[in-house]
């Protein structure tokens, strides 16, 4: 009984490696692209561009390596740095793309652009989404494919509703309207926030933040409220300056609005992009902003108890600032390692073009052509496309520095102290800003 | 002759198994020593440069390590001695004959063979905020809803008590294998003598456990020591680092931040605190 | 037999059915999910009752490859056990019962299981890509093999001492060398603790995660690294995962409850003491 059990998995074993080795052998029929991608919204969207390629190119097979977004990071560049050349093209985001350039991972695609340019390259493509994945040198390394500005979300049912608006023109004296200053946002969501059903607990917020430390937004939301005051994260010199006076006051309102004034839900600290944005899709508050993938989930029946209700408009501006937003988004890049360059730049520029750009409406994904922005039926279709352009007039990045990880952990845990109550904001914004000199210090950025 | 052969023999019954772990990790091990002596990002072109002790420096220095190892250590302490005294407890409830022995204990095996990655989606979907069971059931009974996951206050109890969750069935196997191991003569002879039911367990059951009860803290501790599935799904640290363990500091340093020297540094002050704990903790005890 | 009152009883089984409760309800609750839609799971209030669906269990199949993931993770951990058994049982043979390198030998076996993976998990990256092990079977298998032979050599040394002496001292008399007298003699009295020492390591192997995420990537994707993809960034699609979940949870149940009572004899091998 013993021996039979020992034989079977001898054998099994010995199928498997044949098995394993059995790829290398098989491949050299066709030229495989192995791509690297994340598992998320834009997966639908991705197998059907990439079906239609391989029907368009039926000597190419395209391989897809689905990777949970948070582990994305790791893995990438645990195969980068490893120089396999197992994968032909990866999904780059504009966070790293300072890390993968300047490591010298990357192939830079200007003699092929040159060679075999996209459809309206460069001009179909907005200044703000070709900047971000060049290097000092100009040179370029990947194609811009899903967009995905912050935008601002309100209920415009209960801000055209005109009890709402009689009460809220009593109470504060102006017009209820989405929100233009980070004071309004303040009256407008306390407005709102309620206890619908008198049950002594408080059933719907003014707004939510996607809080969590550890996760992909609590950095992103501490930029944004830094970046509507004017403030930016490091000088040309690459110092910190972000730890001044109206820095310390904008995080802490942040912060507040969660513990002071209560407008949003204390657990945002465990929310991320997911939780906080069904929260608002499910209809428990009345403003969010979140990535450009909320518009879209809003008029989808299974996927929001808000369909039609929800309003676009731009975040809100602290005293010293503007209506800035965040972008960051994702382009495909080719490992230097890899050994099927051409097939691959045929593979990118194809899901690239105005075509398959077109085809990510469909699936709400977030198209980065100006041609499909403004094409007029999707205007008339999606009411939001016009709000993307206009989003797109002010825009920043995170630190376009291969240290973003670290500045992102320092960040965190900063605003995390915050909202903790641990700090105020003033310590721990110098405390992080001592951290980050540190870190570019150690790096050799000041010598 | 006969005797160098038995010799030969013997050695060659552990060499196959020494000579893999030999290949497989004493050069990681040796690997991982070069760099506490060197400066090398895994995300910048720049080779491996010496800095001598620098590393140790910047790490003994580090309060966020300390602190990770504060949560490890809390953690393994009260995870493991609650795990102990509750699976010894449910292992006497066994003593007499259950029926339904075997469906109970498939069942309460169940947390122990399930991957960290589920039990992390299940929890996390429990203690959500909004949609989770946990805080309807507690505004049920009339309480505040909490953040378990959120709250810094709560963060850490929460994952103690996950894992105290997971784990105790495990506690409950051994003592209950162990148990097994008691010959029934041994509490006729005691109750002729006119023992106790308590008796019986105090003088009798407790102590013939207890060497397997120091195998089974020995494996949990170990482990314990180790802890990284867990709150990397649940966590992944926050809020503000009160669930950051050791394993986890270790791995944002190598794997988020790149910076190879310092994380080896890390791996090699663990695995020394950690042998140097086990050492004590085995002693005399006739278990290695 | 001894004699337990009534009342005593009941409580017991009170506590037991309780004990049980709390440890499975959160299993019940995610096969509850595995079976809802959406929005039933995204409502503030649980639903107890509804109408269940395949439906998640239909798209977890089409978004990602199970049966491939299921064959993948099967391979690995058997491939590790088997490579462990056969280096790990003669090993704790030399060690328990002919003391081979004493209790400093012993013990730094017992000290590979504390290495923290993720020490181990870069250099072993660079190691593999040297020899091209990497994103094969061969190279978890070998990984999960470096925990779990600590774990397997400890376990059987304290079976094997277990046994006495005489046995093996007959078997020599009758001319057998050690192999043999393993083979023939010790082998089967352990049976029992190898298998309950055996489904430990498996379930170790089979639940890894973080080897699995970095030393494969296309080739081989085990059952933990690819539920994790349903984390996506955008959504957390609790229904496919719950489903996957489940999926990768009833193999090892089945699983323990066939070998439920090999399991508890073996961990002591019904060694009486008198």
């Amino acid at each position: 009984m013993f021996q039979l059990k020992n034989e079977l998995i001898i054998w099994l074993l010995v199928i498997l490696i044949v098995g394993a080795f059995s790829t290398q052998l098989l491949a050299a029929e066709k030229i495989v692209i192995n791509e690297m991608m994340f598992s998320g919204a834009a997966q639908e969207v991705l197998i059907e561009q990439a079906k239609r390629f391989m029907e368009e190119n039926p000597d190419i097979e395209v391989n897809i390596t689905w990777v949970d977004y948070a582990s994305l990071h790791e893995k990438m560049m645990t195969e980068l740095v490893g120089g396999t050349g197992r994968y032909d093209v990866m999904a780059a985001i504009t966070d790293f793309m300072p890390e993968f350039i300047g490591g010298g991972y990357l192939e830079p695609l200007d003699s092929l652009i040159e060679k075999d340019p996209p459809e309206g390259w460069p001009d179909d493509f907005p200044d703000s989404l070709l900047r971000y994945q060049k290097d000092t040198d100009g040179k370029i390394y990947g194609l811009p494919w899903w967009d995905g500005p912050v935008m601002f979300y309100y209920r415009k049912d209960l801000f055209e509703n005109p009890q709402e608006k009689e009460n809220f023109q009593k109470e504060y004296g102006y017009e209820l309207n989405p929100p233009m200053t980070w004071k309004e946002f303040l009256d407008i969501a306390q407005f709102f926030t309620r206890d619908t059903d008198q049950n002594g607990t408080v059933d719907f917020y003014g707004a939510v933040q996607g809080a969590r430390q550890g996760g992909q937004n609590l950095v992103y939301d501490v930029l944004l409220m830094l970046f509507t005051n004017g403030i930016e994260i490091l000088d040309e010199n690459f110092k910190p300056v972000f730890n001044t006076e109206d820095g310390a006051k904008a995080i802490q309102f942040y912060a507040d609005l969660m513990n002071k004034y209560k407008v949003s839900p204390q657990a945002s600290t465990t929310y991320d992009v997911p939780e906080s944005g069904d929260f608002f899709l499910n209809g428990n508050c009345a403003m969010h902003w979140n990535w450009a993938h909320i518009a879209g989930f809003a008029e989808d029946p299974e996927k929001s108890k808000i369909v039609g209700n929800c309003g676009y408009s731009l975040m809100p501006k602290g005293e010293n600032g503007s209506n800035k937003s965040l972008i960051s988004y994702w382009t495909y890049a080719i490992p230097k390692a890899s050994k099927n360059k051409e097939a691959t730049y045929k593979y990118i520029k194809f899901i690239t073009s105005k075509e398959m750009d077109k085809l990510m409406v469909e699936y709400y994904g977030q198209p980065v052509r100006l041609s499909t922005w403004n094409d007029p039926g999707f205007v008339e279709k999606y009411p939001f496309f016009p709000w993307i352009a206009k989003t797109h007039e002010d825009i920043g990045v995170v630190p376009q520095v291969p240290e973003f990880t670290q500045i992102n952990d320092v960040l965190q845990i900063a605003a995390s102290k915050v909202i903790a109550q641990q700090t105020d904001a003033k310590t721990a914004l110098d405390e992080a800003a001592q951290m980050i000199e540190q870190i570019m210090r150690e790096q050799g950025y000041y010598d | 002759m006969i005797q160098l052969n038995k010799h030969f023999d013997k050695t060659m019954l552990v060499l196959p198994a020494a000579l893999f772990l030999i290949l497989f990790s004493i050069y990681p091990l040796i690997f991982s020593f070069r760099l506490v002596f060197f400066k090398w990002f895994l995300n910048k072109p720049n080779p491996p440069s010496f800095i001598g002790l620098s590393n140790i420096q910047n790490v003994l220095l580090d309060t966020r390590f300390w602190n990770s190892l504060r949560v490890t250590l809390v953690i393994l302490l009260i995870a493991v001695t609650v795990e102990t005294l509750a699976g010894l407890f449910l292992s006497l409830l066994f003593r007499d004959k259950v029926y339904g022995k075997r469906i109970i204990i498939s069942l309460l095996m169940i947390p122990i063979m399930i991957s960290p990655m589920v039990i992390g989606i299940i929890w996390r979907f429990i203690l959500n905020p909004e949609i989770g069971i946990a805080n309807y059931i507690l505004k049920m009974i009339g309480l505040q809803p909490l953040v378990w996951l959120g709250d810094i206050k709560y963060a850490l109890s929460t994952i103690i008590l996950i894992d105290i969750w997971q784990w105790t069935p495990f506690m409950f196997i051994i003592f209950l294998s162990g148990m097994q191991g008691i010959s029934p003569n041994l509490y006729e002879a005691a109750e002729v003598d006119g023992a106790s039911e308590w008796g019986l367990i105090r003088f009798i059951t407790i102590p013939m456990l207890k060497p397997i009860m120091y195998i089974g803290i020995l494996i949990r501790s170990i482990d314990s020591f180790k802890m990284f599935d867990l709150v990397y799904i649940l966590t992944r640290g926050g809020p503000v680092n009160s669930t950051e363990t050791a394993s986890l500091y270790i791995y944002k340093t190598g794997f988020n931040f790149f910076n190879m020297g310092k994380a080896s540094t890390m791996s090699y002050i663990l695995l020394i605190i950690m042998t140097f704990l086990i050492q004590r903790f085995i002693g005399k005890k006739e278990i290695v | 037999m001894r004699k337990t009152s009534i009342t005593l009883n009941v409580i017991r089984y009170l506590v037991i059915i309780f004990m049980v409760f709390l440890v499975i309800s959160p299993f019940l609750w995610i096969i509850s999910t595995s079976l809802k839609s959406r929005l039933e799971i995204n409502n503030p209030e649980p639903i107890i009752f509804f109408k269940p669906s395949l439906q998640n269990y239909y798209d977890a199949f089409q978004k990602s490859n199970f049966g491939k993931n299921f064959f993948d993770s099967i391979t690995v951990s058997f491939g590790s056990l088997l490579l462990s058994l056969l280096l790990g049982v003669p090993a704790a043979y030399g060690i328990g019962r002919h003391q081979v390198g004493g209790k400093r030998f012993s013990f730094w076996i017992l000290s590979t299981r504390m290495i923290p993976p993720v020490a181990v998990a870069l250099p072993l990256y660079i190691l593999y890509r040297d020899f091209k092990l990497l994103d094969s079977h061969l190279g978890l298998i070998f990984s999960y093999t470096l925990f779990n032979l600590s774990y397997i050599v400890w376990m059987m040394a304290g079976f094997i001492r277990e046994i006495p002496k005489e046995l093996d001292e007959s078997a020599m008399l009758d001319g057998c060398n050690v192999w043999q007298t393993l083979y023939r003699i010790i082998l089967p009295i352990i049976g029992p603790g190898l298998v309950a020492t055996s489904i430990f390591s498996l379930i170790i192997s089979w639940n890894e995660f973080l080897m699995a995420l970095i030393l494969t990537s296309i080739n081989v994707r085990t059952l933990p690294v690819a539920i994790a993809t349903f984390v996506t960034d955008r959504e957390i699609l609790w229904g496919q995962m719950s489903a996957a979940g489940v999926l990768s949870i009833i193999p090892v149940i089945i699983f323990t409850m066939i070998i439920q009572k090999q399991l508890i004899r073996g961990l002591t091998l019904g060694a009486i003491k008198e």
